[in-house]
């Protein structure tokens, strides 16, 4: 019953954007947002496994994991979320239908700044925030560039969609490890 | 009319007389808890993290950086010559708790825990059997993680957001059913000290919020803490709120207790209050020592110097808290029926090129740290010269709560407690082990043996130096100047030989299961 109303809630959510994203342009945005989240996060995860293996069983190696493709999952929702959230809030004209290769270059762009910051300047907040003002104007540009050249938008589409049934890969990985953390924890 | 009585009613009422007093005991509420006090004092056990004993002016150190230590000294036994088995949280504290070697209980990794046998083999299985109320309490990850896994003898297991102004961990409020394994995660996932996070985009969000939360705790603290607020990179606790929590909770714990309080400072990072950050700007520097092989430290030895400043900086914030509840405790009347044990898990490091204790070294600066004892109504200083070490503590505690040591235990009743004195040749060891694996014999490791006058430190399995050795005499070279390993070769090689057949003994039932 109570499962059954929150579907219905969350159907009515999702009509909000379905007026501005069709189906398939919801699928695609969060392979855009999944696909660099795991690309970054899984090989940084094997880097950690070898020091797991140091002290932890074999099922707390399971969980370890679990847990860390887990927080995956809830990262690439965040952000999805923020995604469509920015695409509430932007007018619709302003992107038209270009809105899935938009969303692409700009979580690239976003990733390349975080691991930017990552790996220089989380220290050094001056420089952080000289990156922080370079990546929204690149964005600006990089978004004019995106709507206004048909054939950049043909090949960021082309490459959402050979993503797709790899990201898809991911998702069915992480939904596993939440059945792992769910059963670790109740 | 005038009572008589005659012999034999006299008698009569004289064999009732055993009887009658159990139940005036009973009935006396005073005598009962005098009568309880005295048979099951409350201990507590009170841990500075990665507090040196080279740094505290009670064992000699040049800058007055522990005078209330001093004055706990006036009524406690102080333990001069006392070790850590361990170089950092995780195998020092797995010792203390349990009473055995690293190389034993294998906590010996980050993120490390205990084997699973010694879930049910440590100070708190030890103190069950319903007559105490055992509490587990610690600021520090790596303890807390050790006492996860000793909390179904914890009558109270307190993670750290009980006492934190702020814990921006997740695991400690969503997960604390599976806290070992979720924290752990969490930590390598969302902030991975200096190293890249798997978080793509959630990490330099979080990360950002939480500068501006400390930025704004800290105008909250009106400028107590210009260097930042007392904590690691998830928790902020001034020392100044654990102890006041400690010491509303000693009113309300059920006696007797055994309360384990392991606290942060003076581990890094260094932010004492702001009373304390212009102490010690003396110019004093450390003898000259020679670069270690493992020295990674960048820069030159001033700047090490200055690092030492701001620990010792750090120390004499920590003695001043523990003043207070040393005051508290004197006060209350806690002294009067309770053992108070002051020790810490490590020590730490400022010279060879090497700081803090996440290195593969033994020098004495990261074990040797202070043990200061005291007893019920004990009223006067006692000076302990003997080598101990923190595998000491469990048997001794037992000891003087009338307990049985187990025979898994691999320490010793300390010298005051026991009427026979340890032999004078006892080793104690130290050992590091955490590129090791958990189940498995001892391929990279290192280990320090101290005998009498001599520390031998043995470096096994590290690329380049592998058996490597160093002896000192600690007698006439303190700082450990001078590695005699090759003009003393007799002393070095009957302790070589001692050493090598001791973990070959401790690795037999890890190579079993090695090549099972």
């Amino acid at each position: 019953m109570k499962i059954g109303k929150l579907w219905k809630k969350g159907s009515r959510i999702l009509a909000i954007f379905k007026h501005r994203f069709s189906s398939e342009e919801l699928i695609q945005i969060f392979v855009t947002c999944s696909f660099p989240i795991h690309v970054w996060a899984i090989p940084n995860m094997f880097r950690d496994v070898p020091s797991w293996l140091l002290h932890l069983t074999r099922s707390e190696l399971v969980g370890a994991v679990s847990y860390t493709l887990t927080f995956m999952l809830v990262e690439s929702i965040f952000v999805f979320a923020c995604i469509l959230l920015l695409g509430l809030l932007i007018p619709k004209r302003w992107i038209g239908p270009s809105i899935v290769p938009f969303c692409f270059v700009l979580l690239i762009e976003l990733s390349l700044l975080a691991i930017a910051i990552q790996y220089l300047t989380l220290k050094y907040v001056l420089y952080r925030r000289l990156l922080v003002v370079a990546a929204i104007l690149l964005a600006i540009v990089v978004a004019f560039a995106v709507s206004r050249i048909q054939k950049l938008n043909n090949i960021f589409v082309a490459i959402i969609k050979r993503l797709t049934v790899l990201t898809f890969l991911y998702i069915f990985v992480d939904i596993v490890a939440l059945v792992v953390v769910f059963t670790r924890i109740l | 009319m005038k009572p008589t009585i005659n012999r034999r009613g006299f008698l009569k009422l004289a064999s009732l007389i055993p009887f009658t007093s159990p139940i005036l005991s009973a009935s006396n509420p005073e005598f009962e808890e005098q009568r309880t006090n005295a048979d099951t004092p409350n201990v507590i056990i009170i841990v500075f993290d990665a507090f040196s004993a080279h740094d505290a002016s009670l064992y000699g150190f040049n800058r007055e950086t522990t005078p209330n230590l001093l004055r706990f000294a006036e009524h406690a036994t102080v333990f001069h010559r006392h070790y850590s088995a361990g170089n950092f949280t995780t195998p020092g504290t797995s010792s203390l708790l349990t009473g055995t070697y690293p190389w034993t209980h294998r906590a010996i990794n980050h993120y490390g825990t205990l084997l699973d046998a010694y879930n049910d083999r440590n100070v708190f299985s030890e103190f069950g059997g319903g007559d105490y109320t055992r509490i587990g309490f610690t600021h520090n990850f790596f303890a807390s993680l050790i006492l996860d896994h000793l909390k179904a003898n914890l009558d109270e297991f307190i993670l750290p957001n009980e006492v934190a102004l702020i814990d921006y961990n997740l695991a400690d409020n969503i997960f604390p059913w599976d806290y070992s394994i979720a924290s752990q995660s969490e930590t390598f996932y969302f902030k991975k000290p200096d190293r890249l996070s798997d978080s793509l985009f959630l990490f330099p969000i979080l990360w950002s919020i939480r500068e501006k939360i400390n930025n704004l705790l800290i105008d909250r603290l009106e400028g107590n803490f210009p260097k930042g607020i007392p904590g690691d990179h998830d928790v902020l606790y001034p020392l100044e709120d654990t102890i006041d929590w400690i010491m509303e909770q000693l009113r309300r714990w059920s006696q007797p207790f055994l309360a384990y309080l392991h606290m942060m400072p003076p581990h890094d990072p260094y932010r004492p209050r702001k009373d304390f950050i212009d102490l010690y700007l003396d110019g004093w520097q450390p003898p000259s020592k020679p670069d270690h092989f493992f020295g990674d430290f960048p820069n030159r030895q001033h700047i090490l110097d200055g690092h030492r400043i701001f620990y010792d900086q750090f120390i004499a914030y920590v003695d001043a808290e523990f003043g207070r509840l040393h005051d508290y405790l004197q006060e209350t009347g806690v002294f009067d029926n309770s053992i108070v044990i002051l020790t810490s898990d490590h020590g730490e490091m400022f010279e060879r090129k090497i700081w803090q204790h996440t290195t593969p070294t033994l020098f004495q600066p990261i074990i040797r740290v202070p043990l200061l004892i005291s007893t019920p109504g004990q009223t006067s200083r006692q000076d302990v010269r003997t080598t101990t070490c923190s595998v000491d503590v469990l048997p001794t505690l037992l000891h003087l709560t009338k307990r049985q040591i187990p025979s898994w235990v691999e320490g010793t009743v300390l010298p005051p407690y026991t009427p026979q004195n340890q032999p004078p040749d006892r080793s104690i060891f130290a050992v590091e082990a955490k590129s090791n694996p958990k189940i498995g014999p001892l391929r990279k490791a290192t280990v320090a043996m101290i005998k009498g006058e001599f520390k031998l430190i043995y470096y096994r399995g590290y690329q380049g130096y592998d058996d490597v050795y160093e002896l000192y005499n600690l007698e006439q070279d303190p700082d450990e100047l001078e590695n005699l390993y090759s003009t003393q070769s007799s002393i070095a090689l009957a302790l070589k030989n001692e050493l090598l057949a001791k973990i070959e003994e401790k690795d037999a039932p890890f190579i079993q299961s090695d090549s099972d």
